[in-house]
């Protein structure tokens, strides 16, 4: 094998070297002749028919030789590139559909490979585990501070476990009174960094005494990109003092440059100690389910150990705590400890995607096949019009299987090709789809550079795809024999009704594919419409909704005195027709719950209610009606209003106003109002309790203010900001955004889907279409000696038109049978992500075949009529 | 198509053989001495493609049957001279005794047929 590869590079000399004995021999020969009496032309004309042929002869010693490979491969990339240069239209046309295909299969996989295979910056990532609760709902999913350490305990089963809280908004003083800035903040348990295996990139990391107690350990560690976009790689950055929500903190020390917490969905930038969090969430008897866990898994411990392990303490605390009240306890019965691999991060959003994802891979793999049944049928046009030179090469002595790989030599560089075009579509298609990810201000979405995987992933598509593509027309314009290649002459006509047929059974393929392609986008569109045309209970355009950030030292007092004073600034602001206020507030992504005791016509009855605080005009702000008695205002006090629901569970028919309700005292029953969705469209609405905000002892922490403009609410929004600004200049105002933009975000899965998945099926009937016509085409310029003669012997136009459309349609109409066939139980795994339509449904998918007709029937007219005018004598002269 | 088959496999098994055994007796040799010799031996009866000697002569060496330098000719010509390895002659006795059991062994029976 060395031998044969030193040969390869050195066979240029050693070409030399054959070329030289070989005249040497013909000389000899030669003049042996001339010695016989033959005449030199005679002489030289014996020396070679002795010698026999040369160029087989030295053909044979190569290949032989060894020069094989590498040198063939040198030749074939040559010649494969003049032939693509010589015909830029086939070679455009080629590329541009591949590279469609393959940049729509690397955007998707980008952004699957960011949210769910990349493995975390961190030693040794695929012993991490993520311990959860599963069974319930998402907000239970963590671990309180005492479930922790409990798991912790587990040494056993686990080399160290980490607690993390959820990247949270924190405000950011750099030094001696600079602008509020905001960064995200994860508070970690004190052995984080060292388990996770990180050093620091400057000073120190957090260490495992700085867990407790609380509020003693006012350190900060940064993220790498933190310490170069804010601090420009300052050296002195450990000891350096920064003022996170108020209060003041040393910079431990930089992470290292990549790593940025364990959410990929949502990076941190900064660390603190969980000494630094709220100490009620720290207390031995904490509840607060705050904390995601995730441990290093000991070599040969199974997950489902790990799992149960972590199950028994959950379980242990459930029952110690005896007393919990009913609908919250059968919650939390209902959930099991779970453990998963967290070698690739730990996020929500990979819970919520990873289905949609999938799906998204699939359909862009069909798009690809659409796109490389397209190219296949390219190339077997342009095979039957090179039959003449494939059967001259095989007349000189080339053997098949070297014109086959000339043929795929030719189907790769195309490949290469469009996989850079494809990569650089990608780079742009990734971030699309990134930008249906949630992402509030300041949230840097999920990073979808390209990485070795996506690379990876590109390349070896693109080499399937020149193998898909090119193979079977290679196969197939290599298959005749030189003769048979030589008689057919005239190129364009160089065809067999075999080429037909293969280009027919291609684009029935194309016709299945974009089938599928197009249910599946009907599916997910119709979804999204039907989300959109759901009443969501109040009016969503014109409303400016916002988070209120208090700076910490606002007592709970003080906050409640700045909500009042924001509302008469805001109200007085032209152009705001309403203002209101309150805790959640809608699609400000949280839930607050109780219990409460209502007093029913059948006696007391105690149930678990949604809780929403709000200011007076809330309902007018968000043009809620109110169906029975009335809205509280300014002056009541101890009353509450229900929503339609909560009249349904707890009074049936009977009227709830004027009966009283109890939570932490009683409170009248003034008014109902019909039911809103606050949450999310696609949930139902709950039996939900509205309670003066004025009546609330807490802290204004989590208040959302809403405003109804006249005017566009983003033209509103600095105004807002300036006022909030004038009464003081630390109060912020979070995330503002029209409710209409937060309500489309809540719906990003949706829109997701069927953005992307309508955006692929139009790619895919251009591309079927594209193929459709070709065949077409290519069938009437075939046909043409045929159709002439049908025509002189009396067929008139419109019956020719009608033959081929009705070919068109044959074809057309078996694809889609195949598409309906598949489509059909295919449809199943969209079901989750579906809502109002079954994955059966019929309008969907008649639609699609009708679609995909029409779109058939158009592109089969233009050869159509191509045909009809056909004239009868120019046909058969050009015969 | 047959006729050239027919030859070829003649040769595939034979030419080797020829080859190596004419290197042992006559020495070095270049390419066209060796085929003017085969041609000479033969009596014409091998009607030998003078051309398809060297691919053959390429695949002895590859296997290390014979080698190759180059020198100069009788009429002082740069020409390039194969001569058998040790390797080669093993080769060659091996084959030489295999021969003699095939034609013994065929002319056994056409003794026996032609009875």
């Amino acid at each position: 094998m060395w031998k044969r590869l030193v040969a390869t590079f050195r066979s240029r000399r050693l070409d030399g070297e054959l070329d030289e004995e070989v005249r040497f021999h013909l000389e000899m020969l030669e003049q042996e002749h001339r010695a016989r009496g033959l005449s030199g032309q005679e002489a030289r004309l014996a020396a070679r028919r002795d010698f026999g042929a040369i160029s087989q002869m030295k053909e044979a010693y190569r290949e032989r030789r060894g020069f094989t490979f590498f040198e063939t491969l040198a030749q074939d990339v040559c010649y494969g590139a003049r032939v693509l240069r010589r015909n830029p239209a086939f070679t455009i046309a080629a590329v541009i559909s591949l590279a469609l295909g393959i940049g729509a299969n690397t955007a998707v996989f980008s952004v699957f490979n960011a949210l769910l295979l990349r493995a975390l910056p961190v030693e040794r990532p695929g012993e991490l585990v993520h311990i959860r609760k599963t069974g319930g709902p998402q907000y239970l999913s963590n671990f309180s501070y005492p479930l922790y350490t409990q798991i912790r305990a587990r040494r056993d089963l686990l080399d160290g476990v980490v607690a993390c809280s959820v990247a949270r908004r924190a405000r950011v003083l750099r030094q001696n009174g600079s602008a509020v800035e905001f960064a995200f903040l994860e508070f970690v348990s004190g052995n984080y960094f060292e388990v996770l295996g990180l050093r620091p990139s400057a000073g120190r990391l957090i260490a495992a005494s700085e867990e407790l107690p609380a509020g003693a350990h006012p350190v900060a560690v940064i993220s790498h990109e933190m310490w170069r976009t804010r601090f420009a790689f300052c050296p002195a950055i450990a000891g350096t003092p920064i003022t996170i929500d108020g209060k003041p903190y040393t910079i431990a020390g930089v992470a290292p440059p990549g790593f940025r917490g364990l959410d990929p969905g949502f990076p941190a930038d900064m660390w603190l100690p969980l000494a630094m969090s709220n100490p009620r969430d720290l207390a031995d008897d904490s509840r607060m389910n705050w904390l995601r866990v995730v441990g290093r898994k000991k070599p040969g411990v199974s997950l489902s150990r790990i799992a149960s392990a972590a199950n028994t303490i959950y379980r242990a605390e459930l029952n110690a705590k005896g007393s919990l009240n009913s609908p919250w306890r059968k919650t939390e019965l209902a959930m099991r400890a779970e453990a998963t691999s967290a070698a690739s991060g730990v996020s929500g959003l990979k819970d919520r995607f990873r289905e949609p994802l999938r799906i998204l891979m699939a359909l862009v793999a069909m798009l690809l096949l659409i796109a490389c049944a397209n190219v296949s049928n390219l190339m077997l046009a342009r095979g039957a019009a090179r039959s003449r030179e494939m059967a001259v090469r095989l007349s000189i002595g080339a053997g098949r299987l070297r014109l086959v790989r000339q043929c795929m030599t030719e189907g790769l560089l195309l490949a290469a090709a469009a996989g850079a075009l494809g990569l650089a579509i990608a780079l742009g298609g990734s971030s699309a789809i990134v930008s249906f990810l949630p992402a509030g201000d300041n949230v840097v979405p999920l990073d979808v550079h390209p990485d070795g995987s996506v690379l990876f992933f590109t390349a070896a598509v693109s080499l399937g795809a020149a193998l898909l593509f090119a193979l079977f027309p290679a196969l197939r314009s290599t298959r005749l024999g030189p003769a048979a290649g030589l008689k057919q002459g005239n190129g364009a006509n160089g065809s067999s009704p075999a080429r037909a047929r293969a280009g027919n059974v291609l684009v029935a393929v194309q016709v299945t594919l974009s089938l599928v392609l197009l249910v599946g986008a009907g599916l997910f569109v119709r979804t999204l419409a039907q989300l959109r045309h759901l009443d969501p209970g109040f009016r969503q355009e014109n409303v400016i909704t916002f988070w209120l950030d208090l700076p910490g030292h606002y007592t709970p007092e003080q906050g409640r005195n700045l909500e009042k004073r924001l509302l008469e600034r805001f109200s007085a602001i032209p152009g705001v027709t309403g203002v209101s206020y309150g805790s959640l507030g809608p699609y400000m992504s949280g839930r607050a719950s109780g219990d409460v005791t209502v007093n029913t016509p059948e006696g007391p009855k105690e149930t678990y209610v949604d809780i929403q605080m709000t200011s007076p005009r809330y309902f007018v702000t968000l043009g809620v009606p109110v169906l029975r008695g009335r809205f509280f205002d300014e002056h009541d006090r101890d009353v509450a209003v229900i929503n339609e629901s909560f009249v349904r569970q707890m009074f049936g028919s009977a009227d709830p106003v004027g009966r009283t309700i109890t939570i932490e005292r009683p409170r009248t029953i003034i008014g109902v109002v019909r039911d809103v969705m606050h949450m999310g469209l696609r949930e139902k609405p709950s039996p939900t309790l509205y309670l003066p905000v004025r009546d609330s002892a807490h802290a204004p922490a989590y208040d959302s203010f809403q405003i109804r403009t006249a005017v566009a609410p983003d033209a509103l929004i600095e105004t807002l900001r300036r006022e909030a600004a004038s009464i003081d200049g630390a109060v912020a105002l979070a995330d503002p955004r029209s409710l209409s933009s937060r309500i489309d975000e809540s719906l990003m899965r949706e829109r997701l889907m069927a953005t992307v998945s309508a955006f692929f099926a139009a790619l895919a009937l251009i591309l079927a279409a594209v193929g459709l016509y070709g065949v077409l085409s290519y069938s009437v310029a075939r046909r043409t000696g045929e159709i002439g003669i049908r025509m002189a012997l009396g067929a008139d136009r419109g019956k020719v038109l009608r033959a081929v459309l009705c070919d068109a349609a044959a074809l057309a109409g078996a694809g889609i049978g195949a598409g309906l066939a598949i489509a059909l139980p295919a449809a199943r795994v969209t079901a989750s992500l579906l809502f109002g339509v079954e994955p059966k449904d019929a309008a969907t998918y008649t639609s699609a075949a009708v679609l995909l007709l029409s779109v058939a029937m158009l592109a089969a007219w233009f050869p159509a009529r191509r045909a009809a005018s056909i004239s009868p004598t120019q046909a058969l002269r050009h015969e | 198509m047959s006729k050239g088959d027919t030859r070829a496999d003649l040769l595939q098994g034979t030419l080797d053989l020829i080859v190596l055994r004419t290197l042992a007796t006559m020495g070095e040799q270049h390419g066209f001495g060796l085929a003017k010799r085969i041609a000479q031996v033969s009596e014409g009866a091998l009607d030998l493609n003078q051309g398809s000697l060297y691919p053959a002569l390429l695949r002895l060496e590859q296997r290390g049957w014979i080698t190759s330098r180059w020198g100069i000719s009788g009429n002082n010509r740069r020409a390039r001279f194969y001569a058998i390895t040790a390797e080669g002659r093993r080769r060659m006795q091996e084959e030489q005794v295999d021969w003699a059991r095939t034609v013994a062994l065929m002319q056994r029976f056409l003794q026996l047929e032609g009875e």
